[in-house]
Formats: structure tokens, sequence, C-alpha cells
């Protein structure tokens, strides 16, 4: 018992409390990565092997054969080049529209400041609606173009918010003698706010960006074109699809009928094209991770 | 110091004007006004044409018109589509979602929040946070697809299930009806619950560490601790998110109606927002659609409106 002795003497009532907090930590962690775990040792499974056999926690018959039926999808191919434009342009052109508007917002100076403001906050409240915003893109001849995938998301009222609670932050002194060495707003905010507001702009980016990546209503409905379809529109008709054969596939599965047979399935196949969309997300994350928590921290504050 | 205050005064031009002049604080915001102008005319264009547009709920509105020529037919839409059986099943889906919402996925994070906060291992709860927000990353399609594929028949929870004796023959979750609302809560809870704690997070550290320090002395126990400290101080957090949560009461999740639902679970899954999409975009009826999706959002307003007044009321704690 000697190694308790400089540590703090933990009552019964405090293993208690670890003991259950630990429980859930644990149990979370589990629950929310095993899942993910699954998808990927199924896509690197034989899909008629994975059907044959129970897997859990590891592979079985290793192969990478449900990538290549992903790759030589022509469309599949077409669309993770379409999600990775959209991503990039909707990332570059939201996020210095946005902090430029939010800058703007938070100088005193601006006459009509109140006016700006009120115009902004009531959006966050009232709408028009899906009806009148397709019926605007169509007037505008924004369906069926690359165009309605950046253009309506130029500027969101909600990270607007964010990135001016940051700006607020920043010391009115650096901004003041900036001036007083002749440098113009657009120059102090190039050289000034943009470089110390790294951890908010990473924030948004990283909103911003899934939230182009993983949107599949947009083209789901204002787009036709096959061309222009992003990944996760094309993952959503693969899960509609999917739906409908679902019975004939589960009876098949169930009768056996492909025990012995190698190759890959319908199933191990989505799971491979699932796991390619998310890998992006994926490599991102880690360097973002630290951003965006601090980013909502500020958020949450202001809130 | 004295180059500098020379190019100042050459900056704000000849002395037509004294400093601090309204003029020549006008003159001075003007590339303010540069900046936020495109900002400006972008919500114009793109939040408050739509608002204009609702107009077209009271109107016959066709493809071929403006919205200034059309014949105004009053409340027609509002009262057709009150009689339709099927926007009263959305109506009731939707309503009964957001109730499952509020009651099961609103709570789950401020205990995740609080859970973790109580774990000795700082190693194992940055692991758990990191690792629990991912799934509000990932693509609700994906999210879909893959506990579609979990949950089918021959996926990982019937075979496991089956393997333990425990069915004789898999459980059919996403094609029986009466398991849709219980499957699409968890699914939210799957993907959200981690994100959504965020916010309590950042309210249980920002809490004054004096506080424990002083209960500690008076002998209060963790439990009491988190009972008569962390709950009071995060309240007002959680009394912003039910307001924020509130309003959201009439508004459905398309992303789970029309991922997760299907065919079979329609009588379950149908929601106001799949409905308005089918009647707008699919058969076209541009005017019932707006005026069914204005219904939802005069209700939704008024009801964050109201929640708002009662909490600041009652807790003076509110919004505006």
């Amino acid at each position: 018992m000697k190694h308790t002795g400089t540590a703090i003497r933990l009552t019964r009532e405090d293993k208690a409390v670890n003991f259950l907090a630990i429980f859930i930590g644990l149990f979370t962690l589990l629950f929310t990565v095993y899942p993910i775990y699954y998808c990927v040792i199924y896509a690197f499974s034989d899909g008629n092997s994975a059907l044959a056999h129970q897997i859990y926690l590891f592979p079985v018959d290793f192969t990478l054969d449900n990538f290549r039926s992903v790759l030589n999808d022509s469309l599949l191919v077409n669309s993770f080049f379409v999600s990775v434009a959209r991503t990039v342009c909707a990332v570059l052109t939201g996020v210095s529209f946005t902090a430029l508007t939010a800058y703007a917002l938070t100088r005193k100076e601006l006459v009509g400041r109140r006016v700006y403001s009120i115009i902004a906050m009531v959006t966050m409240y009232f709408g028009g609606g899906v009806i009148p915003t397709y019926l605007l893109y169509r007037s505008l001849g924004l369906l069926n173009t690359f165009a309605v995938y950046i253009i309506p998301g130029l500027l969101s009222v909600y990270n607007m918010l964010l990135c001016m609670a940051f700006f607020r932050e920043i010391p009115e002194s650096l901004i003041e003698s900036a001036k007083l060495d002749g440098a113009g707003e657009f120059t102090i905010l190039a050289r000034i706010i943009i470089p110390l507001s790294a951890p908010i702009l990473a924030t948004i980016s990283l909103y911003v960006g899934v939230g182009a990546w993983n949107d599949w209503y947009t083209a789901a409905y204002f787009v036709n074109d096959q061309k222009l379809m992003p990944m996760s529109t094309i993952l959503m008709k693969l899960v509609s699809a999917a739906q409908a054969q679902q019975k004939a596939m589960e009876n098949a599965a169930m009768s056996g009928i492909s025990v012995g047979q190698r190759g890959p399935t319908s199933t191990s196949i989505r799971y491979a094209t699932l796991l390619v969309s998310i890998v992006p997300v994926m490599c991102v994350y880690p360097f973002v991770q630290k951003y965006f928590v601090k980013g909502v921290m500020v958020g949450a504050i202001k809130a | 110091m004295e180059n500098s205050a020379v190019k100042q005064k050459k900056r704000t031009g000849p002395g037509r004007a004294a400093p601090g002049s309204r003029w020549e604080r006008f003159k001075r915001q003007l590339p303010y006004q540069l900046m936020i102008w495109p900002g400006m005319v972008f919500l114009i264009i793109f939040a408050y044409i739509p608002i204009a547009g609702l107009v077209i709920a009271f109107q016959d509105y066709s493809l071929s018109t403006s919205y200034f020529n059309n014949p105004w037919v009053g409340l027609k839409h509002f009262q057709s589509f009150m009689k339709d059986a099927t926007f009263w099943m959305a109506f009731r889906n939707t309503i009964q979602l957001s109730l499952l919402r509020m009651c099961i996925v609103f709570p789950m994070p401020i205990i995740l929040a609080l859970a973790l906060n109580e774990i000795p291992s700082l190693k194992l709860k940055k692991t758990v946070q990191t690792c629990s927000y991912f799934p509000h990353f990932m693509a609700y399609v994906v999210v879909a697809a893959l506990w579609q594929d979990v949950l089918s028949n021959g996926g990982l929870v019937n075979n496991f299930l089956m393997q333990m004796g425990w069915t004789d023959t898999p459980i059919s979750f996403w094609t029986d009806p009466s398991k849709f609302k219980a499957l699409a809560t968890f699914v939210e809870l799957w993907k959200g619950t981690g994100w959504s704690a965020i916010i309590y997070f950042a309210a249980i550290s920002g809490i004054n560490s004096e506080l424990y320090e002083a209960a500690k002395i008076d002998g209060a126990g963790r439990f009491a601790q988190i009972r008569y400290i962390t709950i009071p101080e995060i309240t007002n957090t959680i009394i912003i998110m039910f307001i924020l949560s509130i309003g959201g009461l009439v508004s459905g999740n398309l992303n789970i109606s029309q991922l997760l639902g299907n065919a079979f679970t329609k009588s379950e899954s149908y929601i106001i927002e799949y409905y308005t999409l089918e009647m707008g975009l699919g058969t076209m009826r541009y005017s019932f659609a707006t005026a069914v999706g204005m219904f939802q959002s005069v209700i939704s307003v008024a009801l964050v409106l109201l929640a708002n007044f009662f909490s600041k009321k009652y807790e003076d704690v509110g919004l505006f």
C-alpha cells in the first residue's frame, strides 16, 4: 500500500464516481468507434467471405478488390473530384467573404452598424424556405451549375458571429498603431487581423468544408447533371437503391448460396465507398481538432 | 513618429473639415462600407428575396409568371393542406420525432459532459472527447448507410444476436414501422451527442475552481459537488440550448426521414419537410408547398419567442 501514500486518499464516493465516469467514457468510445471500425474491416474483406463468416474484429480474406471496384466506377471517381473541387472552392470563397463581412461589422466607426447587424440577425430566425429558394436559384440561373454549390454558401451568419466574437478580442491598440503607420483598412485586415485569427478561421473552414463535403441535398434537388454530382449525393442514391434491393440481398445472404465463393458484394463495395468518403475528413480532422474546440468555446462563451 | 503623423495628415486630406467632424468620420469609415456591402447584397438576394417570395403562398403561382402578377387566392392553400390527411401524418411524425429529440437526444450531451468531467485520467478524457466528436463530421448519408448495413437482416447486429442464440430469425429493424422512431433517435444520438457536449464542456471549464475548493472544505463529496455546483453553474447554458431546441419542435430532420425512412416505414418516417419537397419540387405545386413551409416556420418562430419570454420571466436568461 506504499504507492498510495503520497496520493490523495480516495473515499468510497470518489471511487464510485471515478468508476462510473470511466465506464461512461469507455462505453462512449467503443460505441462511437466500433461501427466505423467495422466499416473499415468489412471494406478490406472479401465480400462473399464476409457474408459467409461473421466478422467482428479482423478482416477476412484481406483484399483491395472492393476499392478496385470503387475506382472502376467512373461516376464515383468523377463525383469524388467534384466533391473535392466544391469543398476547396466553398472554403476559400466562403471563409474570406464571411471574415470580410464580420470584420467590417465589428468596427465601431462603421456608420449604420446597427442596421447592418439587424439585417444579418433577422436571417437567423426567418427564412423563405425551400420553394422560394428554389425559385430564386431558378431565376438566377443557378440550377444545374457548379456555382449552386458555391454562391449560396458564401456567407453564413452563424459563422460570421463566431468570427465577430473572435475579432472583438483583438486589442484595438494594434489596429490603431497600424493606422498611425499609414496602413489602410484592407492592409490591416490582411496583415494583422487574419494572421491573428487563425483559430477561428480554421474552425469556420472546417465547418464550411465539412458542410460542403457532406451536403447531398443541394445536388439532389438543384442539379440534374450526372457529371456535377458530388460523392455524397451518389452515395445517397446508392443507399436508396440498396434499400430497394435489400430484401433480395438478405435472402441470398440467409440461404448461404455464396459460401466458398469469392468476390466483392454490393455490401462490401458500399462499405469501401463509405470509407473513401470518410477518409478525407479523417485526414484533416486531427490537424484542425485543437482549433475547433477553441473556436466553439469562443462561440459558446459569447452565446 | 513624426513621419507617421505627417502621413496621417496627408491621408485625411486638406483641412476642409476639421478631424473628428461628421464628414471626416464618414469618410474614414468608407472602406468598411466597401467591406460590408457585398455581404449585405448577398443577404438581400439569398435571404430576403426568398422571404419576400413567401407571398406566393397566398397566390396561384406558376413558373411562367413573376411574383407580382399572379391571382391572389387568400388562404386557399392553407385550407387545402389542413384538409390533407398526409399533411397531418407528416405533422404528427414531425412532432413525435422532435419530442423524442428533446427528451432523449437533448439531455445526453449534458450527462456525457458531466461524466467526462469526472474522469480522473486526462488522457482518457481527451481521447473520448476527440472520438466522440467525429461522427458529427461524417455525412448523414454515410451514417445512415452505415447503420442500415449494421442493422440489416444479414448485418452485424443480427449476426451477433443469432450467433448468441438470442433470436432465431433476424430482426427486421428498418422495415418495421414501429421501430423507426426509436432507431432514428438512436442514430441522431450516435451522430450528435459528442459534438453537442462541447458547449457543456466549455461551460464546465468556465466554472470558478474556488467554488469546488470551498465545497471540499465544507465536506461536500463528488456527487454533492456535481449536484450543487456543476449543474447550477451550467443551468444558463442548458436553458439557452433548450430555447434553441424548442424552435425545432415543428421542424424535422430531413436527413433522418429521407435517408433512413423507406416505403415500409413511411407511416412513421414521413415529415413536413419531406411533404413540402414532394408537393413543391415533386408535383410542382409551388404555392401549396410554400404555404406548408410558411406555416411551419411561423410556428417555429412563435415557439422560440414564447420560450424566450418565459425563460426571461422566470429565470432571467434569454437569447435576446
